[in-house]
């Protein structure tokens, strides 16, 4: 920040009714109507009562008044630490082996990451009701083929199994920010232990490992939120086993008669606690955050772990084999069969699945158009707010600012489902009416992945050394100008990655869309749950590639634009 | 399209009704489509339907919320209708019948107006927005052309039945013979089928809400203590168990009897078992906002619904037809052949939310 006071101690550049200073209130007003506006509708919303509008505490007792409510809440934290733990366990050791070692195959497992990124986690869902349902389920049935056994030995259908698929599809987020730590911490720390006779193993977990303590942990905690805030699979894979969660019982509040105050004051908790994990976060770790650190480090070597090399890539292999290359396969042999249930024969073999989404169903085919272009435009807004709301708190200029950037952060706290809620509660009706616009499913995009593009903006302006814009200012270019012809142009790759992430990230949400989404603007993920009520897994196989396909194409060219890999800084 | 007398009658009807409207419609549709047995004209095109036609065309466009039949099939009734009323587009929004309800109370909620027709499988959704006054009360055209019971069903005519079929038994025929399979209802607590069954939500699926109310009336709740107690899969929509056991995941089950018919006529290994304890008549209603943004359209759509076309289209789905012009196949029962239940409106409104409530509790979910 020592850039940011620099500047703050110049003499006040801000001037009205100066371009820039139109851009910062701007700036301010948008971060205000998208969160927090919401937000205190959400807890006014909570405090009064449906039908008079009086003051009242009954909300809340409805909220927490039953048993199977509260038990819900403990599922959800359980399920959330169990999956965001399996992540870190899946995610670090590849992120170190790719980072740091020489493992075999470093490129094939950063690219098989990004891949499962790109699996949506209700998709990926889909693909393990197909791989692992207990009876039904490939792996179940090339097991009892195996050894003849009565019954296989996966049940996806449980807890361990809906914590399990949560995992797969959210450990490339701790895989991307502790791989960007790794690749930041210089050798000679290691060099120093190893000289002390300390081995590879060793070095790792007492020394490399704990440098990048913050990323690992910031990391998990991503995963736990998302995991909380996760509506698709809880709904596959939760209402089968038996397993009530946060979002489900949410979307019970949210039957009919909607109990929008009841699903307020369900939600606020949440919200509370989850700020206090992110408050106490910061307090141990000290003020990092998730903000991953760039800028260039000292020398870094790889190291070598003899046999472990190998080692660490069958493990990779594994858990890039579980995430992305089975589930392919299994959703390409169920999309291009008439029946799952039957063996892949040629007469079970058919495209009807893809000729019917792509040339049949107009719902199909507009969705997917819906998404590609909310996605695009939340993406773009997202970037663009989340850089001015980071230049403008970074040189402080306007009173407040540091409230402005913790609000801007602040969504991180708030999981999809809440975010949705308090949007519905806000924008949904009068004055604004914007319920099945597909403007408020933008809205609500850019509110839910705002703290993305913040936190890599302020990180992006840091790296930025303040001379090239003193000389800008002093020159007599103007705030606004700086910021268009210095600024923007110096941080274009890493605004790109930040676009590309929250496009990614975009498409896939469906707790935000799930209940602000009407006739015309429904996304695929929404889609998806609706056409999955009705178990037909063959058209929602041959769905789920046409999503990744598209998704990757999208990716793959703004990629190839920005030169830049696709998770690489963006954090 | 199998049958002898009445399909002699409705293809004479088919020509009248082309050449009634002259060559260009027909060059318009496409030789192909012409000349499939599937493509048929409205029975009697009468000058008041074309004058709504003709309105419903300056509107261009309707929203059809839809429970009572599966998506794919809603989205070809959608289609059909675009291509008999070209100019008429349909936005298909299929969901289970609770959470069409639960997207139209948020529109409502919200003041927003987005859907024209609303066809659920919630009986009790109907009591509850005729006495809100939410919705329009329209005698089609097609009224005197309708099969007993559904001519004039509702005296208020706000509602009209465009889907019949019975909630039935299902069994996988690869894993359960004839004779294992469940006979009735009560079959289901046997500790014998533990982990074989599937079954939908009553949360969800207003046809699964139906049948959990009527069994709690008939059998008492100790009857799903005991279902519960057999962990059988639940799923959300009703047409999800048969899929279900197609896949292979579990054994027996219920469902719609057109879909389950429609199952095994495509050759997979499912078969209908008529309970003895009665097949549960599910008829599946259809209002007119009274809001409509659309409500031209939204009239036309409703006649479809009601003419022939749709019901040659029902028939060959293994459902009664709605309209008398259409008869159906031959295996579908007459209802006075096998026992029914018959479904209280009135009974639903309460009925449903407090059943939904006891299952929650009951299955955890």
């Amino acid at each position: 920040m020592s850039e940011g006071a620099a500047v703050a101690a110049q003499p006040r550049l801000l001037r009205w009714p100066s371009p820039i200073s139109l851009l910062v209130i701007l700036t301010a007003l948008a971060v205000i109507l998208l969160v927090a506006n919401p937000l205190v509708q959400l807890t006014l919303s909570s405090l009064s009562d449906a039908d008079t509008g009086e003051w009242t505490l009954h909300n809340y007792v409805v909220a927490f008044g039953r048993a199977r409510y509260l038990d819900a809440l403990a599922k959800s934290l359980l399920l959330a630490l169990a999956s965001a733990l399996l992540a870190a366990l899946f995610a670090v050791p590849l992120a170190w082996g790719v980072a740091r070692t020489r493992m075999v195959g470093r490129r094939l497992v950063h690219a098989g990451v990004v891949c499962t990124f790109l699996v949506p986690p209700f998709i990926g869902a889909i693909a393990w009701i197909l791989l692992a349902g207990p009876n039904a389920g490939w792996l179940n049935r090339i097991w009892r083929a195996l050894t003849g056994a009565a019954a296989g030995p996966f049940n996806i259908f449980s807890f361990t199994g809906l914590a399990f698929v949560i995992a797969l599809y959210a450990y490339p987020l701790i895989y991307v920010l502790v791989r960007n730590a790794l690749e930041l911490v210089p050798s000679d720390v290691e060099d120093a232990a190893q000289i002390h006779g300390a081995g590879a193993a060793r070095v790792a977990l007492r020394i490399t490992l704990p440098m990048v303590a913050p990323a690992i942990i910031g990391g998990t905690i991503l995963v736990f939120l998302e995991a909380v805030a996760l509506y698709g699979a809880p709904s596959l894979i939760g209402i089968p086993a038996g397993i009530n969660v946060v979002s489900t019982q949410l979307a019970e509040f949210f039957e009919a008669p909607i109990r929008l105050e009841v699903a307020a004051a369900f939600s606020i908790p949440l919200v509370v606690f989850t700020a206090v994990l992110i408050w106490l976060q910061r307090v141990v770790l000290g003020r990092r955050g998730f903000a991953s650190v760039t800028g260039k480090a000292a020398t870094r070597r790889r190291i070598s772990l003899g046999a472990g090399d190998h080692l660490l890539s069958a493990y990779a292999a594994a858990v890039i084999g579980l995430s992305f290359v089975l589930p392919l396969c299994v959703m390409l042999v169920t999309g291009l069969s008439r029946s799952w249930g039957r063996p892949p024969t040629f007469d079970n073999l058919s495209l009807v699945n893809f000729q019917r989404i792509l040339f049949e169903d107009m719902t199909i085919r507009g969705s997917i158009w819906n998404t590609l272009s909310y996605s695009l435009l939340a993406a773009t807004a997202c970037t663009v707010l989340g850089l001015a709301t980071a230049y403008a708190t970074q040189h402080r200029l306007l009173p407040g600012a540091g409230a402005l950037s913790l609000l801007a952060l602040s969504p991180f706290a708030i999981p999809g489902v809440v975010i949705a809620i308090s949007f519905y509660t806000a924008y949904a009706g009068p004055p604004a009416s914007l319920y099945g616009t597909g403007l408020l499913i933008v809205l609500a995009f850019v509110t839910r992945f705002l703290p993305v593009a913040v936190t890599t903006a302020s990180a992006g302006l840091r790296s930025l050394n303040a001379e090239l814009e003193e000389a800008a200012l002093i020159l007599g270019g103007g705030r606004l100008r700086t910021l268009g012809r210095i600024v923007v142009p110096l941080l274009r790759r890493t605004l790109l990655g930040a676009w590309i992430l929250i496009f990614i990230i975009a498409t896939r949400e469906l707790s935000t869309a799930v209940f602000l989404s009407g006739p015309s603007s429904r996304v695929i993920s929404v889609l998806t749950l609706d056409l999955s009520e009705q178990g037909r897994y063959e058209q929602l196989a041959a769905l789920g590639l046409l999503v990744i396909l598209a998704t990757g194409v999208v990716v793959a060219l703004a990629s190839l634009a920005s030169g830049r890999d696709v998770l690489q800084g963006a954090s | 399209m199998r049958g002898g007398a009445w399909l002699g009658r409705t293809s004479l009807a088919r020509r009248a009704g082309a050449v009634a409207r002259g060559i260009s419609r027909r060059s318009l549709i496409g030789s192909a489509l012409a000349a499939t047995a599937a493509w048929s004209a409205r029975a009697a095109p009468s000058p008041g339907l074309d004058a709504l036609y003709q309105r419903a065309k300056s509107e261009g466009r309707l929203t059809w919320y839809i429970a009572h039949i599966a998506s794919e099939e809603a989205e070809i009734l959608g289609r059909m209708f675009t291509r008999a009323y070209p100019g008429v587009d349909v936005a298909v929004v299929r969901a289970t019948g609770q959470v069409v309800y639960q997207k139209l109370s948020a529109d409502l909620r919200a003041g927003a107006k987005n859907c024209d027709v609303f066809s659920s499988t919630d009986l009790g959704h109907y009591v509850t927005l005729k006495q809100r006054g939410l919705l329009a009360a329209y005698r089609p055209l097609a009224a005197d052309t309708l099969r007993e019971p559904f001519r004039d069903a509702d005296p208020s005519q706000m509602t009209q039945v465009t889907n019949t079929n019975y909630t039935s038994l299902v069994y996988r025929t690869v894993a359960v013979t004839a004779d294992e399979a469940p006979r009735r209802w009560s079959d289901l607590t046997d500790p014998k089928w533990s982990g074989r069954i599937a079954v939908g939500h009553p949360a969800y699926s207003g046809a699964m809400g139906t049948w959990v109310y009527q069994m709690n009336k008939l059998y008492g709740w100790a009857f799903f203590e005991k279902l519960a107690r057999n962990k059988p899969q639940v799923a959300r929509s009703l047409v999800d168990p048969t899929t279900t056991l197609v896949s292979g995941e579990r054994d027996i089950g219920m469902g719609p009897s057109d879909l389950i018919l429609d199952q095994a006529a495509r050759g997979n290994p499912v078969a209908l078992r008529v309970p003895e304890d009665g097949s549960m008549l599910q008829n599946g209603p259809t209002a007119i906002l009274k809001d409509a943004p659309h409500p031209e359209a939204a009239k036309l759509f409703v006649e479809f619904l009601l003419g022939e076309e749709a019901g040659q289209f029902a028939a060959s789905r293994h459902r009664l037809p709605i309209t008398a012009l259409v008869a159906p196949k031959p295996e579908i029962a007459a209802p006075d052949r096998i026992k029914i239940i018959v479904p209280v409106a009135q009974e639903l409104v309460k009925g449903i939310p407090e059943v939904v409530e006891k299952w929650r509790e009951t299955f955890g979910v």
